[in-house]
């Protein structure tokens, strides 16, 4: 191992002897340190903070065995408690980091330099829940939850094989959190799986509290509004995106696992498309970048073409407009800029409040505000549905970043439609292309399989094909093994009309 | 380790199809129909075709000379072994001030075309710096990205295409007959005019290293080169139907003018939608040109290719406001054009000679 | 820290003015005038009076949607421009211009000048028609409400397309009227409404030579005329006298027809046979039964009618000069030279002959 030189390392520097830890310990309030004498006279220090050990278990397993016993040596207590990860250490940074995690400490004299470590941590974990960002439908009810162990168990549930790898990394100077990178050790492409371990290794920074966090420190362009990493709260994608060679990460303490490497339209895939038939789910795929398109260009085109564009308009559709507008005071784009700005206090305001207000505000908004709006001629009503449908579309995408990103890049479009026309909005798109274009997830393109153009990968992209035509797995991936089944039999059935009777 | 990264920045001999043709289809779509009329009238689709194969021809050639030896896969590297240092480095700087005017003229005429259809008092600054923004930026992420724009610019407005359908619903078919009534002088003239629409390919002499198994590209370029001719062949055919002759001769912008009878439901005057995005066809002339020029100087003078793009975008810039008026932009596309026409109908097959006779002696030695 | 916070308010208003006050030249759609007819109306050699018609759009506070003129008399084309946006309370947007009108005095002198400063604008639409006014000056005709349509602009327009569609007018518009007016082998001609009771009606076209009307052919012969001109079109009808003096007529609707022409080029004065073939179907009938006798006489008695009106018009239009069936254009295609001066002699002499071959397909749902 290279020595690292992180300047969060030097924070911190390490104990050099078992008193000192136990110093610092000491200011905290919850830390037990007590010294026990047995009938026997024999003494045992017992250290620990009482709120991370399970006080039950001290009182019922450890406790009676410390008493009864008559001990000559540390090795003789670890025989006789019936715990299995027990350790005997003299290493002060081993028993600080032990000590934090839910360790009992146990030493014949308070100035021993060695003792043993009991595992005892209390674990508070919240029940698997139905998930709720990436609901579905169809399919399996169960979310991550914040506790990494859960998660795990979860993921190994579904892939009941060896190859099943997962590799732990502690990353954050100050919360020391655990950090899971998992992916199928003959299927992944190693390169994938060093990428991604080497940047979670570099990553120097103190606290890590949940794993968006790891996800904006590990992107490839992270000035970028683009996530270039898929994060996902359902263990079953997750297990999906494993099998096809990718490497996921999960964090302790956050109910959200990262996917990589990532495609661009894979954002706009929900996990239920696989649990459609085929024609369904390619038809919603659809409609959702339909969606995401409205949503980008719906009132930069009403702005641009209102005030330049007269000639665009449609005879019929004229009068409507003009009438609509006829009262207005102010130009298109003020009014826009308005009718956003209010839509997306809206969803934040409804974001921040308990659910129950939320519905609320949602409805106290769109309504009241909307109609007032238009009665007070502050804005068109055409405009009115305008900017509710493309708010609306920009909530159908099935993951959560790349909305927010949608409602983001509608500003900028607004502007530029304003400054010139829809020559303005032709020249930002073409830019967002070419930003586009220039984005890699993992080192991997980003815009695949339109560019570079991969007529395999587009069977599962714009479309998903039925799941026979889905032998491969997609080329982005580089996984170290094409083929997902054979497709034999798919060949064989070609026998004519009626043959089973002659 | 190095080998898939390497794979990385090579692009596949596929997409050479979308450089290609990127580079041919530009500005000259919306008006080269009006100026081959005026040199062969309405029989003038012949020599779209016989240009076509001519170009064809040039192709070949210039595959040949790349592919002559291996160590010397792009122009500057063949200049400096044929001709040494200096005489070489005199022939590279100019075709890179070739691309660097044929990227300018397309800037300046389509800024004109917005000045002209859309915004008379737009100023000439505000849309050129954006636009050379733009396509800095797209440069600047190296010849992966510019590979993109040219694959964008031929998936996003291919379609447009298919409005030159609409027209014919007012055209005439008596317009084009009789189909054969030419002379061969008329025809030569048009082929001359028509060549120029299609210059613009030669940026293959600069970015050859950059396809994986250059080789294997060449049956896409010539596609990519079929294709050009074809969109330039039925838009051409398409206004013949649509106008009388002397109408078109009229004309500045045919196919812009040809949109106007266009009527969806939704839009009436598609011109205007064409124009926003005829940006996106010519964004790939800008930047394969300006990529070459950032690249070629880079290559002559050691300059480190940020630089070179930084300088090509200014100079850019500085040669806009120079060429202020519409015969201004109309001599520099022509003189670009003569230029481009000696490039391809003297020089190359020259060189092409050249790097025959020293194969063989180099085979013979 | 407080300087920092003017800035950034200084900094932000700027960027707010910047993005609504910059820019190139604005047409909100509510802050102009769209136009949808121009007309215009003969005075003498040197002034004209131009006439437009704009839509005052109702809203709550400004009542009924109704539609406004607005005139003036000028020398030139682009001075009427100026001289009419100085009536506007807004500035006037030609971008949705549907229709230009003549009066009459004014297609006889010619409209070239006219036509030429619509050309030059990009913002004018090449669907625009352009209309002629019969009887009446074009000024009358706009200050005027019509009860079957609001706005007169709308309802002139709607009228001559839906008369092109489907009924007897020929297919126009500016584009053609433009594509044979610089052709040498085709003349244009353009419809022609006239006020009839409280309402409008279209009365026929009018043909031009260059660019002054020369013949006016009526509803009958605008039929005929689109007869000779345009393939597999489906519109029109034709009234068809079988007895005169027992009143007994038919009414066929055309379904499909053809027009051949023929050059026989060896003739020293140029013949021409034009094949009409017509398939049509009986929309009315005044007799009593349709028995196949009747049906081969109805056949007849059309084949007779349509090849001596359709002789008739080409003979009309060949004495006035005017060649809107581009026939020049169809003796090019087929090889002749029609660029040299005498083209216009042959094209008075040309020998036409027509044959018409008339298919009835169907007698409606009654026998």
């Amino acid at each position: 191992m290279t020595k690292s030189n992180k300047v969060s390392d030097d924070l911190r520097r390490p104990k050099e002897s078992l008193s000192e830890v136990f110093r610092a310990c000491e200011k905290s309030q919850d830390f037990v340190r007590h010294t026990l004498t047995t009938q026997y006279e024999q003494t045992f220090t017992y250290t620990f903070f009482e709120t991370m050990v399970d006080g039950q278990l001290f009182k019922e397993q450890i406790l009676p065995v410390l008493q009864k016993g008559s001990f000559s040596t540390l090795r003789d207590v670890k025989s006789l408690i019936p715990i299995e990860d027990t350790e005997i250490s003299a290493d002060p940074i081993e028993i600080e980091k032990r000590l934090i995690s839910g360790y009992i400490f146990i030493q014949f004299e308070k100035a021993d330099p060695y003792g043993l470590l009991l595992r005892a941590p209390s674990v508070e974990r919240r029940a698997v829940t139905v998930p709720e960002v990436e609901y579905s439908v169809l399919g399996p009810k169960e979310s991550f939850v914040e506790n990494l162990d859960v998660n795990l168990h979860l993921l190994r549930r579904r892939l009941k094989i060896a190859e099943l790898t997962v590799e732990n990394i502690t990353v954050g100077s100050l919360t020391n959190t655990r950090v899971s990178v998992l992916y199928l050790s003959h299927i992944a492409n190693s390169e994938n799986v060093n990428t991604v371990l080497q940047r979670i290794r570099d990553i120097d920074y103190d606290e890590i509290i949940d794993s968006s966090y790891i996800n904006q420190m590990i992107e490839d362009n992270k000035h970028s509004p683009f996530p270039q990493l898929l994060d996902t709260e359902r263990p079953d994608r997750v297990a999906s995106e494993l099998s096809r060679g990718k490497v996921a990460v999960l964090v302790d303490g956050s109910p959200t696992a990262i996917t990589t490497p990532t495609r661009f339209i894979e954002f706009f895939s929900a996990f239920e498309d696989y649990y459609l038939s085929w024609h369904i789910a390619s038809i919603y795929r659809l409609i959702r970048l339909f969606a995401v398109l409205f949503s980008i260009f719906a009132t930069s085109l009403y702005v641009a073409v209102l005030t330049y564009h007269t000639e665009l308009i449609p005879m019929d559709l004229l009068s409507t407009l003009v009438i609509s507008r006829e009262d207005i005071p102010f130009p298109p784009i003020i009014e826009a800029l308005f009718l956003e700005l209010t839509i997306d206090l809206l969803r934040e305001a409804g974001a921040r409040l308990p659910s129950k207000v939320g519905q609320t505000i949602g409805i106290v908004g769109g309504i009241v505000i909307g109609t007032a709006a238009v009665e007070a001629s502050l804005t068109s009503n055409i405009l009115l549905i305008v900017v509710a449908l493309s708010a609306l579309a920009s909530f159908a995408t099935p993951i959560y970043r790349i909305g927010n990103t949608i409602r983001l890049i509608r500003f900028p479009f607004l502007i530029f439609a304003q400054i010139w026309g829809i020559i303005g909005i032709t020249i930002l798109s073409m830019f967002m292309i070419i930003h586009l274009l220039t984005l890699k997830s993992i080192g991997r393109p980003y815009l695949e399989p339109i560019f570079p153009p991969r007529s395999n990968d587009l069977r599962d992209a714009f479309f998903r094909l039925p799941f026979s035509l889905q032998f491969k797995r997609s080329t982005y991936v580089q996984p170290e093994h094409g083929k997902r089944f054979s497709i034999r039999e798919l060949l064989n059935k070609n026998e004519d009309i009626d043959e089973h009777i002659d | 380790m190095s080998q898939p990264k390497k794979a990385m920045y090579h692009i596949q001999p596929q997409l050479v199809f979308f450089l290609v043709h990127t580079m041919q289809a530009g500005i000259g779509i919306l008006s080269f129909q009006r100026q081959i009329a005026i040199e062969a009238g309405y029989q003038s689709w012949i020599a779209i075709i016989i240009a076509g194969l001519i170009v064809h021809g040039i192709i070949w050639l210039i595959y040949e000379i790349l592919n002559a030896d291996e160590n010397r896969n792009h122009l500057p590297a063949i200049h400096k072994a044929y001709f040494g240092k200096w005489v070489g480095g005199m022939l590279t700087m100019v075709l890179l001030f070739y691309f660097f005017f044929m990227a300018t003229a397309v800037l300046r005429t389509y800024i004109h075309i917005i000045q002209l259809w859309m915004f008379p008092k737009v100023t000439m600054t505000e849309l050129a710096i954006p636009l050379l923004f733009v396509v800095g930026y797209a440069i600047y992420h190296g010849f992966r990205v510019v590979t993109g724009v040219a694959f964008f610019g031929f998936m996003i407005p291919i379609w447009l295409l298919f409005t030159n359908l609409a027209p014919l619903e007012f055209g005439e078919t008596m317009n084009i007959l009789p189909l054969f009534d030419t002379s061969v002088s008329e025809q030569i003239r048009a082929v001359e005019t028509m060549t120029l629409s299609f210059i613009g390919f030669e940026a293959i002499l600069f970015y050859y290293p950059f396809i994986q198994n250059g080789k294997a590209s060449q049956k896409w370029a010539h596609f990519g080169h079929g294709v050009t001719v074809i969109a330039h062949f039925f838009v051409a055919l398409t206004s013949f139907l649509f106008y009388s002759e002397p109408q078109l001769k009229k004309l500045l912008y045919p196919t812009l003018s040809m949109w106007k009878i266009i009527q969806l439901p939704i839009i009436e005057r598609f011109e205007y939608v064409g124009i926003a995005l005829w940006l996106i066809v010519i964004m790939p002339n800008l930047t394969i040109a300006l990529w070459v020029f950032s690249r070629g100087f880079k290559q002559m003078t050691g300059m480190k290719q940020k630089h070179t793009l930084t300088i090509g975008l200014v100079l850019s810039y500085l040669s806009l406001l120079i060429i202020q008026t519409y015969d201004q932009t109309v001599w520099l596309t022509e003189t670009v054009a003569k230029v481009g026409m000696m490039i391809l109908g003297i020089y190359i097959p020259v060189l092409f000679v050249i790097s025959k006779v020293k194969k063989k002696k180099g085979e013979t030695s | 820290m407080k300087s920092n916070g003017q800035r950034l308010i200084k900094l932000s208003l700027a960027l707010l003015l910047f993005i609504t006050g910059c820019g190139p030249q604005q047409n909100i759609l509510d802050e102009i005038r769209i136009m949808h007819t121009i007309g215009f109306d003969y005075i003498d050699d040197n002034h004209f009076r131009g006439t437009v018609t704009i839509p005052i759009y109702g809203s709550e506070t400004e009542g009924e949607t109704r539609t406004e003129i607005i005139t003036d008399t000028s020398r030139t084309a682009k001075d009427i421009k100026v001289k009419l946006d100085a009536q506007s309370s807004k500035r006037l947007h030609n971008g949705k211009l549907q229709s230009i009108l003549f009066d009459e005095t004014f297609l006889q002198e010619g409209v070239s000048e006219l036509v030429d400063t619509f050309l030059r604008d990009p913002k004018i639409g090449m669907r625009v028609q352009l209309i002629g006014v019969e009887d009446k000056s074009v000024l009358d005709l706009l200050d005027q409400t019509y009860p079957i349509e609001e706005h007169v602009a709308r309802y002139i327009n709607d009228l001559v397309d839906q008369n092109i569609e489907d009924q007897n007018i020929p297919k126009t518009n500016l584009h053609i009227y433009l594509a044979r007016f610089y052709d040498e082998g085709a003349d244009p001609f353009i419809p022609v409404v006239k006020e009839k009771d409280e309402n409008l009606k279209v009365n026929g076209i009018m043909t031009f030579n260059e660019d002054r009307a020369v013949c006016k052919l009526s509803l009958r012969e605008s039929f005929m005329m689109k007869l000779l001109l345009e393939e597999l079109n489906d519109g029109g009808a034709i009234e068809i006298a079988l007895d005169e003096d027992e009143n007994e007529f038919t009414v066929l609707r055309n379904i499909m027809s053809e027009a051949n022409y023929t050059f026989d080029f060896n003739d020293p004065s140029l013949s021409l046979q034009i094949d009409i073939d017509f398939k049509a179907r009986i929309n009315e009938y005044s007799g009593q039964t349709l028995s196949s006798s009747k049906l081969n006489e109805i056949t007849s008695a059309t084949k007779e009618q349509i090849e001596n009106e359709a002789g008739a018009l080409v003979t009309q239009l060949q004495e006035n000069n005017t060649d809107p069936l581009a026939i020049g254009m169809h003796a090019r295609s087929k090889g002749y030279d029609i660029s040299n001066d005498d083209w216009d002699e042959t094209y008075k002499n040309l020998d036409v002959n027509i044959n018409a071959d008339v298919t009835i397909l169907s007698t409606g749902i009654e026998e």
